[in-house]
């Protein structure tokens, strides 16, 4: 889609633009910053978001907001029982005038698509959508229409109501880069909140301050910060330790391990820095193990979480003090 | 309760009835009181300074000082008011100390005694309190508990009883409950109420109570039933342990004086009754071809005990002597025969067979110098009658004085025999033989004699020179007397000396040899078979017509007894006075500069940690070949100085572990240095590039001042003396020694796959996330 030539961007300018991404974000959420900051994480490291938490907590707002602030195509598809795989992905429709097929994109064909209350539409209708984010391209009837370029789904998820829902598996949760939990907000922001959002819609004020090609070539920045080989060597140990934790029964994927590394470039260049610190690694561990494992059955009767289980995976791993 | 109070608790017990073991010592208990006082006063201390958060070392020096005071303000009690505390302490000590060095178990009395008591048990236990708390080792408080079990068990050379094992076993056993019950703690401490009580005290007590029952039982049976060390097992390490003594040959001094050509006063004496005495140093009751020789002999100390072979009073009664000696050194104390208690100053031990008495303090050369002193003695002087009826007793003890060596001189054995043909009472043949000795061929001199006793001079002697002197006549007829079957030696010491209003007086050539005979139911009688020097004892001399002596009246030691034939000064012997440096005071100079080397190589030792984390840190901070060596070295040096404040070193990455140590530090140190410190090891750690670390070196320095600064110097003088880095980098060391390699990964274990029929995992995910 994107056919222009992407401006070639330095580090510097992933720090400066995202740090205006990340205040026009905050004029619309407050109080959310660590929520923004993973999302932008998730962004620039080419990764799909799942924010789940109770309803009411703005998980849809910082969807709309991360979309509104940059100037790019953002859809918004609502889950609901009856929605068809077409509806995600686009169907093709016979055009009288021309007297031939014409496809008609779904909604998933945007630089960011917020899927709302995932868990509610069919399996057959989630193993769709997911399908297209992992492969970032779309085929039907035959014709494979490739999708936009940043791409990312910010997928939310309300885990109170579960009557009439179709809870994701845990491989479709493995396609999510990161998972959030919102929160309730603190009671200064929330009095803020009610101050500024009593009157008016903020959002509707929101203005894009960049556009998707430059997203797109910060996520080409990012992708040359440098991991050094210690580093690299405690995410595996990190790894490693959630696969042989006794309270996990399924430990974190090669794909998790992929993905860690990918958020803590985004991270490190997020910090301004052009290489990776265990503590990014350290920091985003929880965000983007947790939702891939599963605790044991002890670990459940003990009513450990799995964040509390990862954290002390991590703890147990020894920082490299080496280069 | 603190930790700190337990222990200190279990250490009082172990104190306060520990101080129980020195009962047996002495018969006055009054030294229980102030050491218990002070116990109670050291163990508040150490609470207290625990509560004020004081550094151990700096409570360890408190108490070290309220013990000091303790010591001064018992002084204070005795002694004139008019003299300073710190005059009056000095002899009170010193006092003490001859008192427990003169004075046998149970001890009488004494104010110096008593502190140096009280101070024995309270630093014993302060000892053992700095083991405990500060050490933190309270396994190794048994040694100053054993000490105090020790020293009576040594002292009386006895069996000490199982009380006093018990009072110690006790004591360590309330200091290692206390100790279980801190680590009980430690370890429950998060643990909620009733998980908790199903170990606690409960499990401590019934613990103890399990392991040292049988414990303390198998002690005692064992105890009983082994053979045990013999008490004389400790002799050689009684005089202040410096091992066996070796007894001078007094012969040696004897011919010295007597050939010296100026008569010197050595001595003088009052006594209580008409006649002077002969002052006994020491015998020699062993014969062999080289003449006349010491024994080994065991020492004993305290009061002089029974004499031998007489088991009451002979009929010469006691006497009273009070001995003056100026300028005479000897390791042995001139006594009359038999002495029975003196009071000389110094340590002083006496052999029970001979009544030796002998110095074993430290220069007991020189013990006699300068010496006052009284001794009560019997005056062994026989009725002729009965001796002369007395049979040949074996003295107790002293079997060597009977034994006839086969290689005596067959001229000597037949001369014998014929003095003694006819003559069957031992006694009259002892007079026979001194009488031969007196009588005419022979003669006195000094200079002729050559001053050996060995079988050849003696055999010279007797029938060729027929000249000599008293060594020459003492151990001829020492000699002859056990041929003839009685048991004898020849004694060293001093004549009577001459009499000058109501003292004696006794000079250098006084000084004389004279055979001793052991007879049945009289025990050693003196003989005297020098002519000229003195006239022999009226017990010894048998009348004309009569088979013994029977005088009515004591015959007066001769006066002229020091009639001094021609004898010049054979060589230049110089007087212990004279100028120059004597043995004694070398000794003691030589004794300062060993003190002063092992102070100074303890000092040392104290002082290497520090000096190593020095030079440690200035090396660390030098010029690096590489930057990255120079990031990592700072690092290090960070952490060595975190470690030698007394602090854990944080796990985790360097910003982690910077928030924690950032907290010690000033706002803009912590703001500017160490971030710049922590961004370098960043950057050199986990960067492709490193930036320029000129700025490093400052940083650096900005960071370890304000560390050293975080924390004043008396609360971490412990680390200063034992740097913490060091210790740890010793722990780090042993840790990587003693452990294994990890064992290989299983390929099975780092991938598990859940199995289907696993309830949990059919179970919605959602689900199992809500609680």
């Amino acid at each position: 889609m994107v056919g222009s030539v992407i401006e070639k961007r330095s580090l510097g300018d992933v720090l400066d633009i995202m740090g205006t991404v990340r205040s026009a974000i905050e004029g619309v959420i407050e109080g959310k910053r660590g929520s923004i900051d993973m999302a932008m994480v998730v962004l620039l490291a080419e990764g799909h978001l799942l924010l789940e938490d109770v309803p009411g907590v703005g998980k849809t707002m910082l969807a709309k907001a991360l979309g509104r602030s940059i100037a790019s195509t953002v859809r918004r598809i609502q889950f609901t029982p009856d929605l068809l795989p077409s509806d995600v992905t686009g169907v093709s429709v016979y055009n009288q005038g021309t007297g031939a097929f014409e496809f008609k994109p779904g909604g998933i064909f945007a630089n960011i698509v917020v899927g709302d209350e995932i868990n509610r539409a069919s399996p057959k209708t989630q193993s769709a959508m997911l399908e297209s984010m992992e492969e970032r391209q779309v085929t039907v009837d035959g014709v494979t229409h490739k999708l936009a370029t940043p791409f990312m789904v910010i997928a939310t998820q309300n885990p109170i109501e579960m009557e009439g829902t179709y809870p994701l598996p845990e491989a479709q949760r493995d396609r999510f880069m990161a998972r959030i939990e919102m929160g309730y907000p603190t009671v200064a922001a929330e009095i803020e909140m009610l101050d500024n959002h009593g009157s008016s819609d903020p959002l509707a004020a929101l203005r894009p301050v960049t556009d998707a090609d430059t997203i797109h070539s910060l996520i080409l920045a990012v992708r040359g910060v440098y991991v050094a080989p210690a580093v690299k060597k405690y995410l595996i140990d990190i790894v490693t330790a959630t696969r042989q934790s006794r309270d996990l029964r399924l430990g974190a994927s090669p794909r998790a391990s992929l993905q860690l590394l990918r958020a803590g470039r985004a991270k490190a260049a997020l910090s301004g820095r052009d290489y990776v610190l265990p503590d990014d690694i350290a920091d985003l561990a929880v965000n983007v193990l947790a939702h891939r494992t599963l605790p044991s059955t002890e670990a459940q009767l003990s009513r450990r979480s799995v964040a509390e289980i990862i954290t002390k995976a991590v703890q147990s791993v020894p920082v490299p003090d080496k280069r | 309760m603190r930790p700190v109070d337990r222990i200190w608790i279990g250490t009082s017990v172990a104190g306060l009835i520990g101080g129980l073991t020195l009962l047996p010592l002495t018969s006055d208990a009054s030294y229980l009181y102030p050491s218990w006082l002070l116990i109670a006063v050291l163990s508040v201390a150490a609470v207290v300074g625990d509560r004020l958060r004081l550094a151990k070392v700096i409570v360890n020096g408190i108490q070290i000082l309220l013990a000091a005071a303790l010591a001064v303000s018992l002084a204070m009690g005795p002694g004139p008011a008019d003299v300073a505390w710190y005059a009056r302490l000095v002899p009170l000590l010193r006092s003490g100390y001859d008192h427990i060095q003169t004075s046998a178990a149970p001890m009488p009395p004494d104010p110096g005694a008593q502190i140096i008591l009280t101070l024995i048990v309270v630093l014993l236990f302060l000892v053992a309190g700095i083991l405990a708390d500060t050490l933190e080792r309270p396994a190794w408080t048994l040694a100053p508990l054993l000490a105090l079990y020790l020293i009576p068990a040594i002292a009386l050379r006895t069996d000490v009883n199982v009380v006093s094992f018990l009072v110690v076993v006790i004591g360590y056993l309330a200091i290692l409950f206390a100790d279980g019950l801190n680590s009980d703690r430690r370890w429950t401490r998060n643990l909620s109420h009733d998980s908790a009580m199903s170990r606690g005290s409960r499990g401590i007590w019934r613990l103890s109570v399990v392991v040292a029952t049988p414990t303390l039982i198998a002690a005692i049976v064992l105890g009983l039933i082994l053979p045990t060390l013999s008490p004389t097992f400790f002799t050689s390490l009684r005089p202040n342990g410096t091992g066996p003594i070796e007894m001078v040959d007094p012969q040696l001094d004897l011919r010295k004086n007597l050939e010296q050509g100026t008569s010197r006063e050595v001595l003088s004496y009052t006594t209580n009754k008409a006649t002077g005495t002969y002052l006994r140093l020491a015998t020699l009751p062993v014969l062999n071809a080289e003449g006349w020789a010491q024994s080994q002999v065991t020492l004993k100390q305290g009061g002089l005990g029974s004499v031998p072979g007489l088991a009451s009073a002979p009929s010469g009664g006691s006497r009273i002597t009070n001995v003056q000696i100026d300028d005479f050194a000897s390791m042995y104390l001139p006594a009359p025969y038999a002495p029975r208690a003196q009071n000389a100053t110094g340590e002083w031990s006496y052999d029970p067979a001979s009544l030796m008495i002998i110095a074993t303090g430290a220069n007991r050369a020189r013990a006699t110098v300068g010496q006052r002193y009284t001794v009560e003695s019997w005056d062994v002087e026989p009725n002729g009658a009965a001796l002369s009826t007395a049979k040949v007793g074996v003295p107790e003890g002293q079997s060597m004085t009977l034994e006839i060596p086969a290689d005596i001189p067959t001229p000597i054995v037949q001369l014998v025999n014929q003095l003694t043909t006819g003559v069957e009472a031992p006694a009259l043949k002892a007079a026979a033989m001194q009488a031969y000795l007196r009588s005419t061929p022979f003669s006195y001199s000094v200079q002729g004699a050559s001053g050996k006793t060995s079988y050849d001079a003696i055999s010279t002697f007797l029938f060729q020179t027929h000249t000599g002197y008293c060594v020459q006549y003492a151990s001829a007829m020492a000699l002859m007397a056990r041929i003839a079957g009685i048991p004898s030696r020849v004694a060293v010491g001093f004549l009577p000396g001459t009499q000058s209003g109501d003292r004696w007086l006794v000079t250098s050539h006084d000084m004389h040899a004279w055979p001793e005979l052991y007879f049945e139911g009289q025990g050693w009688v003196r003989f005297e078979p020098t002519p000229a020097v003195a006239v022999p004892p009226p017990w010894t001399v048998v009348a004309p017509n009569q088979p013994s002596a029977a005088p009515s009246t004591v015959a007066e030691p001769s006066v002229s007894a020091s009639t001094q034939p021609t004898a010049q000064a054979t060589q230049d012997h110089q007087s212990p006075s004279a100028v120059g440096i004597t043995d004694a005071e070398a000794s003691r100079i030589r004794t300062e500069i060993i003190l002063a080397i092992v102070g100074a190589f303890i000092l040392l030792l104290l002082l290497t940690p520090m000096v190593a984390r020095r030079l440690l840190r200035r090396s660390r901070l030098g010029p690096a070949s590489d930057p990255h060596e120079s990031v990592a070295r700072a690092w290090l040096e960070v952490r060595d100085t975190w470690l030698d404040l007394g602090h854990r070193w944080p796990q985790g990455t360097p910003r982690q572990i910077a928030d924690v140590v950032g907290q010690r530090l000033p706002g803009g140190v912590a703001e500017t240095s160490l971030s710049g410190v922590v961004s370098a090891v960043e950057q050199s750690r986990y960067s492709e590039h490193l930036e320029d670390v000129e700025g490093l070196r400052r940083q650096v320095d900005a960071v370890l001042s304000g560390l050293d600064a975080s924390r004043p110097w008396y609360r971490r003088i412990g680390h200063i003396i034992v740097p913490g880095s060091l210790t740890y980098a010793a722990r780090q060391w042993w840790r990587r020694v003693t452990t294994r390699p990890a064992p290989e990964e299983l390929g099975e274990e780092t991938t598990r796959v859940p199995s289907t029929d696993d309830e949990s995992y059919r179970r919605p995910v959602g689900a199992s996330t809500i609680r």
